[in-house]
Order: structure tokens, then C-alpha cells, then sequence
């Protein structure tokens, strides 16, 4: 079971923390079958990220030229240009950038209501688009520390939540 | 080559709808480019340039199926098209850019006359979504359950963090376009108000912090504008209104990208762009009479103030909250009621400087007795026609921190 979505804590809060309709929830008793959230779709350019996930590694374009890190995926580096880049791998650390709790569902068949949409700001630079797990809703705050979650979708995908470092 | 000057020779909107079952995109952009035609009193044979934005396209079995944008429209059309630009798309602001576009070919002397043409009926989504157009399946925030709302939501929290700008903020703003609307009999949402900032307030949370009544609605409808001359625009039957200039600047891909303040507001943060258009224009910030923001989202309007230059950065709240929108106030803002009034069909399309080039004509329907004579009371919350508009500014930025185009029209 993945670990957002708790026993100790209350439903409302497990709602909150686990918007995402995983497999073993949509198994429970407890919670009518549903879709799964929308399964991502790779190209050959962007598979090494995912293969990434797979392994519990967030990995992150690095230019091999001027080491700057970029986010989302680029052919080539927007500082210099250079096409020569790497998969490196992030330390999955940063700061909360933004957040909103989202109460009106893009999809109520995919995505249950309350449920976190972030930007985190790596801690090597680049920000990416993300939710907030593990937390509860009143403890939110701009410029909190996350660190990355893995969140298997199937064997082929895993996503990579945040959730406040050290819990 | 001598650059000619160039006028807005006819617009046209047709009903505003939601859910308009079985009709085309395509049929309500012929509706409204019909309309505007007949407005300028030109023929559809005047028509050499066309900047068209239509989804729903039928499917006829014509040639490229599926594809809107390109050899189809003379089949249909019945005429030879001699300068295309399909969905004029800089920043998501397919509205201004479009004009300028035109205005450019005018100017250079390709075509002497162009049709801006925006059809759009795929609005009413099924079971619960919400609008097809507010999410897209790319790999990196699909699974995120991210749509546009949330988007805008999470630049309007990262200006609260930076600023300290108040969701009352937002929804003065939201009130003050809204009521607009109230005002409008050919707004969507006409006669629904009017509104208090705490009626915004109260409304149910999107995400946070913007409520429903922050958020545009969603909905069907066609809309048209013609560009000719100034030559041949005195020659027609409806006031002249000169394109005087304007700006485009792409910034980042909504959506695709995470909303970041930096992408304008930070380190890049500059209004050179919007300085340069002003200038090419030969008018200031003081000159402009009525303002048409792009209001997708009440706490957008807020940051399009400073992106623009109408206020510094991080005071849009304060501004916005200073009843500079108002009738009476400085910059009369989204005086047909806007997107979360009058009507929003999904993109930052042509709505927005079409309601400028009516406020310019002071042919604003509203409940004043007089309107269809041009007699209006001015008179806040009872009237929305700006008093004796000279200069107008049409905006239509898309991206939720940044980007997009503007025209300056002026009254001939």
C-alpha cells in the first residue's frame, strides 16, 4: 500500500492526501471501482524519466555543456543551447512554490475532490507540476520543504507527488 | 514599400450559448462573419485575408478531414483566399495578434480587406468535466489532475505569497465585470445581478482562492471582425475605428509549463514590450479611454494590470481595488461584462477588442433609453458606455503568469 494514505489519519484527510484512485484503493471494499487516473503517455524522447520513476529516481535534464538544470524536457539547453544533456538524478528535495486545493474536480471519475495541485521548486532549480500528499490541508504553506513520493500507477508507471520532507 | 493605415470596417457576435447541441463551431463563425459583413455593408467577395479560429469542424469528407485550418475554407467560403494565418495563437491570445497580423498584411499592401472569424461549440463536456479545452494529455501533469482553473489558481496563490494581494482583490474585480454584464442584455449572464464583492466571495471555491464567480464561464458562440483601409473604411457606413498599434510577445506554453511568476514578474519582469507597442502606436497609458482585459480569471486581470504597465509590480490588488474599473473610474475594464459575464468561448480570442471597437462606436446596448441613438446616462451600475472614448485598448494574454498581444484602436 502506499504510504499517503494512512490509517491513522481521518477519512476526510485520506481523501485529501490521496487523490489519486490507485489500484489497491479502487480494490478496497470500501470505495466503488473507478477509473485510473490518466495513464501517462511517453514518447522515446521522454522514457528515460520514467524508467526513472520506476526505480525510485526523479531524473531531471542536466546540460552536459553548462550544467544547468531544465524543466520541462528540451531537445536543447535554454541557457546555451547545447544539445548534449543528461538524465541526472535529482535529489527529489525542494521548497513548495505554489499550491491550490482543488474542491472542483477536472474529472470526478478520476480525481476525488479535495485534492492538492502543486509546483515544487527543486532544489537544483528547476520547478515542476506535482500534488501535495501526506499533509493536511491546514498546514499547507508556500515555501515548505517537500520531498518527492512515488506513486505506482501500474508496472509501467509510477508518478512522483510530493509530500513534506520528513514525514 | 508606402505602409497604408488601417481600420476596423465591421463587427458582429452572435448569440451567446451554452451547450449548443448539434451546431458547429463552423456554423456560428459563418453566422457572425455574415453579420459583420452586412455591418460594414462589404460583400463576401471583399474577403482576401482570413483568420479563422473554429473548432467542431463537420465532417463533410472535403478535403483534409479533421484539419480546420487551411484549404477547406475557400470550398466553403465560395471565394479564393489570398492571405491565410490559421489560429494566430501567440500566448494563447488568438484576439489582438489576429488584428495586428491583418493589420500588417493591409498595411504592406497584400490584401486590401481581412476577416477575423471565431466559431466555437465544444463547450458542454460530458458527465461532470470539465470543458475539453481546460485540460490537456500531456505526460508531465495529466495525472496531476490539473486543468486551467487550477493553473490560474496557483499564479493567483504565488501573487498572494509574493504581495500580499487578497482574495478580496479578486473579487472586486470579479464584481465590478460582472456587473457590467448585470447591465448587458446580449451578456450570458445578463440581468443575474448585480454583485457585492461578498456575493464573489461566497461563491463555491474552484480552487483555491478563486470561487466560481472568479472564474469565466464556459460557453458556445460566434464572433467576426473586418479590416480594411482607412481609405475605404470612410467610405463605409459605420464609425471609423483606426488600428493604431499594438505588441505581441509569446512567453512560455500554458499548461505545459508549471505557472511561474518568473516567467514574467520575475527576474524577466519587463513592460519594455508593452512600452514598444504604445510607442509604435503614438499614444500613452494616459491616452487610453476604455480598457478590454482578458478576463479568464478575476485574479488574472489583477497581474495583467502590472504586466502592462498600468501599475508597478505586486500592486495590482491595491489598483484593482481602488474602483479604477468602474464606469467612473479611471480605466473602465471589460465593460460588456468580459468573459465571466458576456461570454468565453475558451480562448482570449476576439471578444475582447471587439467590445473596444463598439465602446469606440458608442453602440453599447445597455438600459439606458436612448443606447441605440448613442444617448447614455454614464451613470454607474446604471449605464456602461464610457463617455466619449477616444482610445482603446484590446488585450487579450492567455498563460496564466504571462503573455500575449494588444491592440490600441482609436476613434477616427
Amino acid at each position: 500500500m502506499q504510504s499517503s494514505c494512512r490509517v491513522t489519519r481521518s477519512r476526510v484527510c485520506c481523501k485529501a492526501l490521496s487523490p489519486l484512485p490507485y489500484e489497491l484503493r479502487m480494490a478496497s471494499a470500501a470505495d466503488p471501482p473507478r477509473q485510473h487516473r490518466p495513464r501517462p503517455v511517453p514518447t522515446e524522447f521522454s522514457e528515460p524519466f520514467w524508467e526513472g520513476t520506476r526505480v525510485g529516481e526523479l531524473r531531471v535534464q542536466r546540460c552536459l555543456d553548462c550544467a544547468h538544470w531544465r524543466w520541462t524536457p528540451q531537445l536543447a539547453c535554454p541557457k546555451c543551447w547545447s544539445e548534449r544533456y543528461e538524465w541526472a538524478r535529482s535529489s527529489g528535495r525542494g521548497e513548495l512554490y505554489s499550491f491550490t486545493v482543488v474542491r472542483r474536480s477536472v474529472d470526478p471519475d478520476r480525481f476525488e475532490v479535495p485534492y492538492v495541485l502543486a509546483v515544487v521548486r527543486l532544489d537544483e532549480g528547476p520547478h515542476m507540476l506535482t500534488n501535495l500528499v501526506e499533509c493536511e490541508l491546514a498546514d499547507i504553506e508556500v515555501g515548505m520543504r517537500v520531498a518527492v513520493r512515488f506513486e505506482r500507477i501500474d508496472d509501467d508507471f509510477h508518478v512522483y507527488p510530493f509530500a513534506p520532507e520528513g514525514g | 514599400m508606402d505602409l497604408r493605415e488601417v481600420a476596423v470596417v465591421g463587427v458582429a457576435t452572435t448569440e451567446q450559448v451554452r451547450g449548443s447541441a448539434g451546431r458547429y463551431g463552423l456554423s456560428y463563425g459563418l453566422e457572425a462573419l455574415k453579420a459583420a459583413l452586412a455591418d460594414a455593408g462589404l460583400e463576401k467577395s471583399d474577403i482576401q485575408g482570413l483568420y479563422p479560429m473554429i473548432d467542431q469542424w463537420p465532417q463533410t469528407g472535403s478535403a483534409n478531414p479533421g484539419n480546420y485550418l487551411h484549404s477547406n475554407w475557400p470550398a466553403q467560403l465560395g471565394i479564393p483566399i489570398r492571405w491565410f494565418t490559421g489560429a494566430v495563437n501567440s500566448g494563447a491570445g488568438t484576439g489582438a495578434s489576429a488584428i495586428l497580423d491583418a493589420a500588417a498584411a493591409i498595411a504592406a499592401g497584400y490584401i486590401d480587406t481581412a476577416a477575423i472569424v471565431l466559431g466555437m461549440a465544444a463547450s458542454k463536456p460530458a458527465d461532470g468535466r470539465t470543458a475539453s479545452w481546460t485540460s490537456q494529455a500531456i505526460q508531465w501533469n495529466e495525472w496531476t489532475g490539473t486543468y486551467t482553473a487550477a493553473q490560474f489558481a496557483l499564479a493567483a496563490r504565488r501573487h498572494m505569497h509574493e504581495f500580499g494581494t487578497a482574495p478580496e482583490h479578486f473579487a472586486q474585480v470579479s464584481a465590478t465585470i460582472r456587473n457590467y454584464g448585470h447591465l448587458n442584455p446580449g451578456a450570458l449572464m445578463h440581468g443575474r445581478g448585480p454583485y457585492s464583492v461578498q456575493d464573489i466571495l461566497d461563491a463555491p471555491m474552484v480552487a483555491d482562492p478563486l470561487t466560481r464567480l472568479m472564474c469565466a464561464q464556459v460557453n458556445d458562440g460566434g464572433a467576426a471582425m473586418i479590416l480594411s483601409t482607412l481609405e475605404r473604411a470612410r467610405d463605409l457606413r459605420k464609425p471609423v475605428v483606426r488600428v493604431l498599434g499594438g505588441a505581441d510577445q509569446l512567453s512560455y506554453p500554458a499548461y505545459a509549463e508549471p505557472p511561474l511568476l518568473e516567467h514574467a514578474l520575475g527576474e524577466a519582469f519587463s513592460t519594455r514590450w508593452v512600452d514598444e507597442g504604445f510607442a509604435m502606436a503614438g499614444v500613452t497609458r494616459d491616452d487610453v479611454d476604455v480598457v478590454e482585459l482578458y478576463d479568464g480569471f478575476a485574479s488574472w486581470i489583477v497581474m495583467q494590470w502590472e504586466l502592462l504597465g498600468f501599475c508597478a509590480r505586486g500592486e495590482g490588488g491595491p489598483f484593482v481595488a481602488s474602483g479604477v474599473m468602474e464606469l467612473d473610474g479611471r480605466y473602465p475594464t471589460c465593460t460588456d461584462g468580459g468573459c465571466e459575464s458576456f461570454s468565453h468561448m475558451g480562448a482570449p480570442a476576439l471578444l475582447r477588442p471587439l467590445e473596444a471597437v463598439r465602446q469606440l462606436r458608442v453602440e453599447s446596448p445597455d438600459p439606458c433609453p436612448g443606447w441605440e441613438q448613442g444617448k447614455h446616462s454614464h451613470e454607474p451600475g446604471k449605464c456602461r458606455q464610457v463617455r466619449d472614448p477616444r482610445v482603446a485598448l484590446g488585450v487579450s494574454m492567455g498563460p496564466p503568469t504571462g503573455g500575449g498581444n494588444f491592440v490600441l484602436l482609436a476613434r477616427d
